[in-house]
């Protein structure tokens, strides 16, 4: 019964330190984050609109995908389970975020890994990139911004289709 | 006997109280990213919209993506469906369902759209696991 006891106050003491001994990164990682003004001409990030024109883009980008009638089915699965929805969602946005410029960190995995085993076609890619243009078009993003976000994004084409 | 079963009922009670802290911990130990700090969680659900007149699709997606809490609606003409991700902080699928009939004077129902196989090969345990991690982290 002693040992546990032990055990027991040691994971909870082991846990409350974990937790504080991250906060303090938190407060550090969030000031340099905001407070940094860009050097130079602003990046693509600020001309988008930072995270939140970003997601409203990434979110008109993937319903376009998903209620698309030749590639919706691909994401059927993704979009009607919330937490898979979730992980999506969020590394498409950080992916975006991070690849203009912005203070997001892309966390998930290469693009090559994540498309492995679909056999994604040509045809596949060309008609997710028209939704992506469709979602930027609907939100007014300028031609010359949209034509810069695809210049990062295409190359992206030899990882994700056919394997 | 008495003894041995309120020491298995010990033990037993220890080892959940330990493997909940872990899974406590597991939660909370890694910060927050930038987007996940700032962007909220959403959900996504798909309406049979044919009843509706279809005639200003784009000015119907736009009039759906301003009802409070509805980040973006997507309308496929063809098949009549509508896609909407929506803030689940800020509404509920009743709650959408019910603003949708009211504003396109037209009973919605919901309809999925079909699966292909060949989608992401990670399996559901996954985005179980993950689930839970959101669930059960406090760190804002
Ligand atoms: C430039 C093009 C593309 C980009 C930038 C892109 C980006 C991504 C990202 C960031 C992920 C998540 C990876 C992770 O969870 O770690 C992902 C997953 C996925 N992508 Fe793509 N993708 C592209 C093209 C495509 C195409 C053409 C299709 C199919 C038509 C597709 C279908 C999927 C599916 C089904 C998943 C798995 C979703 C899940 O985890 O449930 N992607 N993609």
């Amino acid at each position: 019964m002693k040992k546990i006891t032990f055990v027991l106050a040691a994971t909870v003491v082991a846990s409350l330190a974990g937790i504080t001994a991250c906060k303090k990164k938190t407060v550090t990682e969030t000031v340099y984050v905001d407070n940094t003004p860009p050097p130079g001409p602003p990046s693509l990030y600020t001309r988008l609109g930072g995270v939140s024109a970003i997601t409203l883009v990434t979110d008109k980008f993937i319903n376009n995908c998903a209620t698309n009638s030749f590639i919706g089915p691909r994401f059927a699965a993704t979009a009607s389970d919330p937490n898979r929805l979730r992980v999506f969602r969020f590394n498409l946005i950080d992916q975006i975020c991070a690849g203009s410029g912005g203070p997001c960190q892309y966390k998930g995995v290469t693009m090559l890994q994540a498309h492995q085993g679909m056999n994604i076609t040509n045809a596949e890619f060309d008609t997710l990139v028209g939704q992506l243009v469709k979602a930027m078009t609907f939100y007014n993003v300028p031609a010359s911004e949209q034509n810069e976000l695809a210049t990062i994004l295409l190359p992206m084409r030899s990882d994700i289709v056919g394997h | 006997m008495k003894k041995s079963l309120l020491k298995i009922g010990k033990v037993l009670l220890g080892t959940t109280c330990i493997l909940f802290l872990s899974l406590l911990l597991w939660a909370n130990w890694n910060e927050r990213t930038y987007t996940e700090k700032i962007v909220g969680d959403t959900r996504f659900m798909s309406y049979d919209i044919s009843a509706a007149p279809l005639d200003d699709v784009s000015s119907l997606e736009k009039k759906i993506s301003l009802i409070k809490g509805v980040s973006s609606c997507s309308i496929n003409t063809g098949t009549k469906i509508a896609g909407i991700i929506f803030y689940t902080d800020m509404l509920s699928s009743d709650q959408l369902q019910e603003s949708l009939t009211t504003l396109l004077q037209h009973p919605v129902t919901e309809k999925a759209i079909p699966v292909k196989s060949g989608g992401c090969p990670v399996g559901g345990i996954t985005y179980f696991m993950l689930g839970l991690k959101e669930a059960l982290c406090f760190r804002s």
